[in-house]
């Protein structure tokens, strides 16, 4: 595949999510629908958004599978919390650097 | 004991590296460095060549394919966002401007004429569409994004992490105006950090200081990054809900977490929410420390009670 037909198969992708997402909005059932078959057909490709060697159609299908996992844009897919962190007492003879507002 | 580091300036504010091996010392600087001006490359948004800013240019809305970079700042401003309710909004790039902060600080003047401001919600970032897969970013029109909730923090502990990375043992420090992410092995007793309200502060044989050995540290003020228009005092934390200046209890508020960027999202989050900070901080578990206007402090979520440091 050539870097505009790659350019052409990202952009053709990024249209049909938008698409699915409408369809997921507007309608809840043929939008569950739409994404199981969806899921069915990424885990049959299972090939990743990046792997842009792949035809376009397969392409489209894996990305709206992955944003139907949570993987995109406004939700991150990310863990449910902010990561911990620990502190103890500290000696200021000891003290490295300082944190403040900069 | 002292360990060997360096001080130096980036991204508008302090760059200090601190190593447990002196040998390791000139290659961290080098790989901070390195990583600093990526960063300030891809998402500052006073240089008119920076990618955010190319992204931004005219009239929107925008769309791009963007570097990996920009792609890993986005998607840490983006997970703030939602780790904090909105709290943290990447979409106040309009706010900000509006309140004054128009150019880098350091050209900032501190005092002008009045300025209108008004409360105006921010667009939210939920408007702004990323799909990490293809690195493709959609920001509509009318939504400005700016980084600089997240940007600093995350090149703090991408700056660690890769600085570490470049060690056969031994740790690193990295603190950006404040924002502290560590890597590596600590020192035996761990990265022991004087908490201030300005990060510029010198180290004080009395100042309240924590250990860390792992992950990060940061401070969110409204102390430090502040102006006057017409009058009016303002600081750089918008609170998303008005798209002014927060107006809470706290004046700055220092988290440790598990990463510099999670620190401070929680630091800035916990200004923006006021009140109900202390709460939220204490459900997250997250050791913070909160200064309110009047200078009283409190400790919540595990943060250590200070200890005499004269005795």
């Amino acid at each position: 595949m050539t870097a505009q037909q790659r350019r052409i198969a990202v952009a053709e992708r990024d249209r049909a999510l938008r698409l699915h997402r409408r369809i997921t909005v507007s309608s809840g059932v043929v939008g569950t629908m739409a994404v199981a078959a969806l899921a069915v057909a990424a885990a049959h490709t299972n090939a990743g958004a990046s792997s842009t060697s792949t035809a376009s159609t397969s392409s489209s299908s894996t990305t709206m599978t992955s944003t139907s996992t949570g993987s995109s844009s406004s939700s991150t897919g990310a863990a449910g919390s902010l990561s911990y962190g620990a502190a103890s007492s500290g000696s200021a003879s000891s003290a490295s650097t300082v944190t403040g507002g900069s | 004991m002292s360990l060997p580091s360096y001080h130096g300036t980036a991204l508008g504010t302090s760059v200090h590296v601190v190593v447990t091996d002196p040998e390791h010392l000139d290659r961290a600087v080098a790989t901070v460095e390195r990583v600093v001006a990526a960063i300030d490359l891809a998402c500052s948004r006073f240089r008119d060549d920076s990618e955010l800013s190319r992204l931004q240019a005219g009239d929107g809305p925008h769309e791009a394919v963007v570097s990996p970079l920009l792609a890993q700042a986005l998607a840490a401003a983006l997970r703030a966002a939602e780790l904090t309710d909105g709290a943290v909004d990447p979409t106040v790039g309009v706010a900000v401007r509006g309140a004054g902060y128009t150019v880098d600080f350091a050209n900032l003047p501190a005092d002008g004429g009045p300025i209108p401001l008004e409360v105006v919600p921010v667009p939210g970032w939920r408007r702004i569409n990323l799909f990490p897969a293809t690195r493709r970013v959609e920001i509509p029109d009318g939504v400005e994004v700016d980084l600089g909730a997240t940007a600093k923090a995350l090149a703090a502990d991408l700056a660690a992490a890769e600085a570490a990375a470049t060690m056969s043992g031994g740790g690193v420090l990295v603190s950006l105006g404040g924002d502290v992410a560590v890597a590596g092995d600590p020192p035996v007793e761990g990265w022991h950090i004087q908490i201030a309200e300005d990060s510029r502060a010198p180290i004080t044989a009395e100042g309240e200081t924590v250990a860390i050995r792992s992950g990060g540290l940061a401070t969110s003020s409204t102390t430090v990054r502040r102006w006057r228009r017409g009058g009016v005092e303002l600081h750089h934390i918008i609170d998303p809900a008005t798209g002014l200046p927060a107006a809470g209890p706290w004046r700055t508020v220092s988290v440790v977490a598990g990463s510099c960027v999670d620190a401070n999202t929680a630091a800035t989050a916990a200004i923006v929410r006021g009140a109900s900070a202390t709460a939220w901080l204490e459900a997250a578990r997250l050791p913070a420390r909160l200064v309110d206007r009047s200078g009283a402090v409190i400790r919540v979520g595990g943060w250590p009670a200070p200890v005499d440091q004269t005795s």
